[in-house]
């Protein structure tokens, strides 16, 4: 009884933990919550006080309705297609719980829960789901062995012994009546806490298995499987577009956008960069009315998949590898450090558009996963530099301007232009007036000559970010008044009314927008070019993965003044740089100079504090998606196959070469006149660990080959002398031999009675007398065979195949 | 209702789609049935797969396939899932019976009809694994070469711990008197999900002699005897000081007295053994039966043997129990040997033994079996002839042997004749 209860109770388990894995699938909670409910009540009212019990007539009708509904409400689309299948199953699940329990019932549960787990493996899952699958292992492995011993049980249940009246009208009280026995009661059914330990390690077993099975078995397509009903995140902080005023308080969402990884192209390292990371997604050049936004000439997008971007020279000196996967978006464009190049296996995957310079997907518009790399110079000793070089054309550098690079055109005067209005007479004025009162009193505030567009661009970001004038706030403005600002030099001036103006003469406080459009309109306003970018800027680092974790909470806005060449600082150049003309060194063109007006926000630490503590779920999520959901036949040979294959090779080459070995020889001595012990006793610990490792393998191997070679040995004498315990094959020899000199053996007759009746019989006549022992000798080797559970060894057999072929050449012996 | 009526139901009955399934169901199943490698080789020692272990073969290969065919990498996850417990399982199955040592515990006799009680013990040898649902399987047949197997049981041990002995009983009832012959015993596994099966011989076997059935001496037998008997002498002997006769010694038991001890035999064997003597205060007795049944016997010729062998071993463990007299055993079967001896356990079980396995034929061998026994009895002892069918021993020709021979001659007055087909058989005995 105890066993039953534990196994009902396991079995309504196993249905809630498969209809758990559908709904995670499915990404549905009332699907898994309404299977938990039947479980639990298919156990209370069925299985204990068996109130409610479905016989078969309405079990079968349920099962009926449940397969009209569902082939009525049916849809042929592949993911809805799965989703009904999965309810399908569902129903059924829920009508076996509540029947009666047998053992046939217990297998439909378990397969029904089975096909759930697989139609869940058709939907996109994440680790949870494979967290769940090993629960899953283990309360299946624990149902299918409760299961076994309930019906092993019941197999070995002793039957009645039928007990017949004697015959009417005998005097023998046993007249009619048959022998019969009945097995002993199978007593207390033990489920001692060493099954349950076995059974956990037979999972861990099982689990160790098929990852090694998972990775070691090959794929045979190049992509693996993709469910269409990945679900899409929604971009929130990023846009191409820029709004103020427009966003309340800003969302703070942790959700994952993208990681990126950073590797040495020259050595495959993994490079390390000890700064936050800026990653460009869109350029916003035009403002008005408070909105950034492309060049209208820009709108009209034109891809150019068949020359792709090249943004770097030829020679790059620290040119580091940028491994970027990027979630399930619903925009399509990609982020990176700029600047980069496409290598060449990449790029029929992304698309550089020239006219917006961005960077788009390819394959697909969105909704799936989208892993890419690219090669960017952007680093130096670890740190991403402020300043680039432009590789656009500058088209109003007249002379300067060579062979495109970029494929598209720099326009200045787009980068410096300012909102206007058109006044009384016709002509246009700016419009931003505060702004334009107050970059100049900036500019006259700093001791910065005008042309000096470097320290003239840094000296307002540092004025708006680190004066304390202006403060970081993820709160919106809303409708709340704001303090009437009058200039004293000039009080007819307009009151402000640009969201930029507002922010920076009236809440001087706000996010990064107000921040990077203040410092743009301002730069633009004293004659800097500039423009705004929008991307992420993360600092997020996962020591496990060794990648920047990109949450939607990073999107950022910052500003990228152009620097004529002569403006470059010469910090940012070279020593071989500085030797020769600027014409001839990459500068040539100018360089963007990246300006983060923004100050840092308590706030958002703190948040960012608060995910970061969640980095081993975050690279253990990242593991499952690139090496489970992700792994196809490109990256098992990357991942898996090659660098086994050269680990392998290594160490064979290693332990096949004198080097290697007088290496480690002359090594070990080092150690040892040093008087290292610790590293002399760690280096012969791991010999003799992979010796014995080796000789334990190869003894195994032996010993397995000798067990099969011993079998098929074994079958090979089948039908010999030398059969194993149950086969009586020479005494039937001898039976037939004897038989055929009349000697048959009695119904009542032992093998050894008709032995001596033989021996009697060969004894009384002198043609047969030699015969007389043989029967004897035969017998006895059976009665070894037969009963005593022991072969024959050579001798013997020997012995018995010379008496048996004797018995039967002389078979006509007594018969003359 | 008409012959050709009925004909014509059938291709009606067979052409519905009810039948139609019912039949391809069956097929289904037969065909199942005939490709699971667990029903063709269950009868062998090794491993084998189960039909269950068939079904969930064939869905990791399902599963495995969807996954491979389609890329589908968690598929291949609940593939590489799904494999492990059935890979294990098949060394799971061998490592459960590692170890285990087998024992069956036999009475040392048993009257047909009676409870017979077998006790099968599974030691695990092992020192830290234990052994889950091991059956232990179990045929009884007839000592005779190949003859079919009478009953067949199997035992469940859920648990054998490590280091530990666990023991199951079956007990059932063998009507036929006779040697049966128990094993060889072969115990099987199939822990932990059923997938595989593993089994083995281990045992040798057992054989277990069925005596004759006992029934009940009446009143008029016990009075007869006892009349007929009244005023014979009587013997008692004293040897060293102990009643009774020597007849052999025994080890030494807690209890016996010290004077018993035969030192001479306990130094020969060096353990103390004590003399066991045995009284004699009654007639000597001589139980001659004559099993003879028609060549083609009908069931109550067989109840006439069954009831001459049963009778005729209750009188010799009455004989026995009361002890003090001699007794001589012979039956047709064995005309040529008779048991004598005094009466005693030993005795009596030896009788037992050969009623338990005389058999009954067509060929008269009474009048050889009498010239065996009276040659050897002594003037006064008791003949009782126990026979299946009415026997004269007037008849000079039948017993020529015996007629001739004066001193036979003048025994033939004392054998008292019981005809087990005759009713007189209830006046003295009562079969139960």
């Amino acid at each position: 009884m105890y066993v039953e209860r534990l196994l009902q109770v396991n079995m309504a388990a196993l249905a809630a933990l498969a209809t758990l894995l559908v709904g995670m699938g499915l990404r549905s909670l009332v699907i898994p919550a309404a299977m938990m409910l039947a479980a639990a009540l298919s156990v209370w009212l069925t299985d204990v006080s068996g109130r409610l019990v479905l016989g078969a007539g309405w079990a079968n009708l349920a099962r009926v309705g449940a397969l009209v509904y569902c082939v009525a409400t049916l849809r042929w689309e592949r993911h809805a297609l799965v989703m009904d299948v999965a309810r399908l199953l569902v129903f059924l699940q829920v009508v076996v719980l509540f029947q009666k329990k047998d053992t046939r019932t217990y297998w439909h549960l378990a397969e029904l829960g089975l096909l759930q787990v697989v139609v869940a493996g058709l939907l996109t899952q994440g680790m949870m789901f494979g967290l769940l699958l090993v629960v899953y292992l283990v309360v299946g492995l624990s149902a299918l062995a409760l299961l076994f011993l309930w019906q092993e049980r019941n197999r070995c249940q002793p039957a009645a012994v039928p007990q017949r009246p004697a015959a009417a009208g005998s005097r023998w009280p046993l007249a009619g009546q048959v022998s019969a026995f009945s097995g002993g009661a199978p007593g207390r059914l033990a489920v001692e806490g060493e099954l349950f330990t076995r059974l956990l390690r037979l999972a861990a077993a099982s689990l160790v298995l098929s990852i090694l099975a998972f990775f070691a078995v090959p794929r045979l397509g190049h992509g693996a499987w993709r469910a269409n009903g990945q679900s899409i995140r929604a971009t929130v902080g990023f846009n191409d577009r820029v709004r103020l005023g427009e966003l309340g308080r800003v969302i703070q969402n942790p959700q994952e956008v993208l990681r990126i990884a950073f590797h040495d192209e020259a050595t495959g390292g993994v490079y390390p960069v000890e700064s936050e990371v800026y990653l460009r997604g869109a350029l916003l050049t035009w403002y008005d009315e408070g909105e950034w936004t492309c060049p209208p000439r820009n709108q009209a997008l034109t891809r150019s998949a068949e020359k792709p971007a090249s943004a770097l020279p030829a020679r790059s000196r620290e040119l580091v590898r940028q491994r970027i996967q990027l979630e399930a978006l619903d925009r399509p464009e990609l982020f990176c450090v700029w600047p980069f190049r496409v290598p060449e296996e990449q790029r029929r995957r992304v698309v550089f558009e020239h006219t917006t310079q961005r960077l788009m997907r390819s394959e697909g518009i969105a909704g799936t996963r989208f892993e890419y790399e690219l090669l960017t110079t952007a680093f130096r000793r670890g740190e991403q530099t402020p300043l680039t070089p432009v590789f656009e054309v500058a088209g109003d550098l007249g002379s300067e301007s060579g062979p495109t690079v970029w494929g598209s055109t720099l326009w200045l005067e787009e980068l410096l232009r300012k909102p206007t209005i058109t006044n009384k007479d016709r002509q246009a004025e700016p419009k931003l007036y505060w702004v334009n009162k107050l970059a100049g009193q900036w500019a006259a505030q700093a001791d910065v000559d005008p042309g000096d567009a470097y320290h003239l661009a840094t000296l307002f970001e540092r004025r708006l970010r680190d004066s304390g004038e202006f403060r970081y706030s993820l709160q919106g403005w809303g409708s709340a008044a704001l303090p009437e600002v009058v200039d004293p030099s000039d009080p007819g001036a307009p009151p402000p009314k640009d969201p930029v103006e507002r922010f920076l003469v009236q809440r001087r406080q706000g996010h990064c927008e107000y921040f990077a459009t203040a410092l743009a309109m301002m730069l633009r306003h004293v004659g800097v070019p500039c423009r705004v970018v929008v991307g992420y800027k993360t600092g997020d680092w996962n020591d496990m993965g060794a990648y920047f974790t990109v949450r939607q909470l990073h999107a950022h806005t910052w500003v990228e003044a152009f620097l004529r060449p002569d403006q470059v600082p010469e910090f940012a150049k070279t020593d071989e740089e500085r030797t020769h003309p600027v014409q001839e060194t990459r500068w040539r063109y100018g360089a963007w100079l990246r300006l983060d007006p923004t100050p840092a926000s308590e706030e958002q630490s703190s948040l960012i504090r608060s995910i970061t503590t969640s980095k081993y779920l975050d690279w253990l999520d990242y593991l499952w998606n690139n090496y489970v959901m992700e792994m196809d036949r490109p990256r098992q040979r990357q991942a898996i196959y090659r660098p086994v294959v050269g680990a392998v090779r290594q160490a064979a080459e290693a332990l096949t070469d004198a080097d290697w070995w007088s290496a480690l020889w002359a090594s070990l001595r080092r150690q040892y006149a040093l008087g290292n012990w610790t590293v002399i006793a760690i280096l012969l610990l791991i010999v003799a660990v992979a010796g014995a490792g080796i000789a334990y393998s190869v003894y195994c191997a032996q010993r397995a080959l000798r067990r099969r070679w011993q079998r098929r040995a074994g079958r090979r004498q089948h039908g010999s002398l030398h059969r194993r315990p149950g086969t009586v094959g020479f005494y039937r020899r001898l039976e037939a031999a004897l038989g055929r000199s009349g000697i048959h053996r009695g119904a009542s007759q032992t093998q050894r009675e008709y032995a001596e009746t033989a021996r009697r019989r060969f004894s009384a006549s002198e043609q047969s007398a030699d015969l007389a022992p043989l029967p004897a000798l035969v017998v006895e080797a059976y009665y070894r065979v037969r009963f005593g559970g022991q072969p024959l060894d050579k001798a013997q057999a020997d012995a018995v195949e010379h008496a048996l072929s004797q018995l039967e050449r002389d078979r006509g012996a007594l018969s003359h | 209702m008409s012959d050709s009526l009925l004909r014509s139901k059938t291709p009606v009955a067979a052409k519905s789609p009810g039948a139609f399934l019912r039949r391809v169901g069956l097929g289904m199943r037969r065909g199942v049935r005939r490709w699971t490698p667990g029903r063709r080789r269950r009868a062998r020692d090794g491993t084998a797969l189960c039909r269950e272990g068939f079904y969930y073969l064939m869905v990791l290969a399902f599963v495995f396939t969807a996954a491979i065919m389609a890329d589908m990498n968690l598929l291949m996850v609940l593939a590489g899932m799904l494999a492990g417990p059935l890979w294990f399982s098949r060394r799971l199955v061998r490592a459960t019976l590692a170890g285990l040592d087998v024992r069956r515990r036999l009475p040392p006799g048993v009257c047909a009809g009676d409870t017979l009680v077998v006790v099968v013990e599974i030691e695990n040898t092992r020192r830290r694994l234990g052994s889950w649902a091991v059956v232990a399987e179990e045929e009884i047949a007839r000592d005779a070469a190949e003859s079919a197997a009478i009953a067949a049981f199997r035992l469940f041990f859920s648990y054998v711990p490590a280091g530990r002995t666990r023991s199951r009983v079956y007990r059932g009832r063998l009507v036929q008197r006779g040697r049966y012959r128990f094993g060889p015993m072969r115990i099987s596994t199939r822990f932990p999900f059923g997938f595989f099966r593993h089994a083995l011989t281990v045992d040798h076997s057992d054989v277990l002699t069925v005596y004759p059935r006992l029934g009940r001496l009446t009143h008029k037998w016990l009075r007869r005897h006892h009349v007929s008997f009244e005023g014979a002498d009587r013997r008692e002997r004293k040897h060293g000081g102990v009643s009774g006769d020597f007849y052999g010694v025994r080890p030494w038991r807690d209890g016996d007295s010290r004077r018993m001890i035969h030192w001479r035999s306990s130094a020969r064997h060096g353990a103390l053994v004590v003399r066991q003597c045995e009284q004699q205060r009654n007639r000597d007795l001589a139980v001659v039966v004559d099993l003879w049944q028609p060549e083609r016997p009908q069931p109550e010729h067989l109840e006439h043997v069954e009831l001459a062998v049963s009778f005729a071993a209750t009188v010799v463990a009455e004989a026995c129990r009361r002890g003090g007299s001699d007794l001589m055993v012979g039956t047709t079967a064995r005309p040529d040997e008779c048991l004598r001896g005094p009466a005693s356990a030993a005795l009596l079980r030896d009788v037992m033994e050969g009623l338990a396995l005389a058999e009954a034929d067509s060929e008269d061998r009474l009048a050889r079996l009498l010239d065996t026994v009276l040659a050897r009895v002594d003037r006064g002892t008791e003949v009782v002839l126990i026979s299946t069918r009415p026997t004269d021993l007037a008849d000079a020709r039948r017993f020529a042997g015996l007629w001739r021979d004066p001193g036979r001659r003048a025994l033939l007055p004392q054998i008292r004749t019981i005809n087990t087909a005759a009713d007189e058989l209830q006046e003295y005995f009562e079969a139960q």
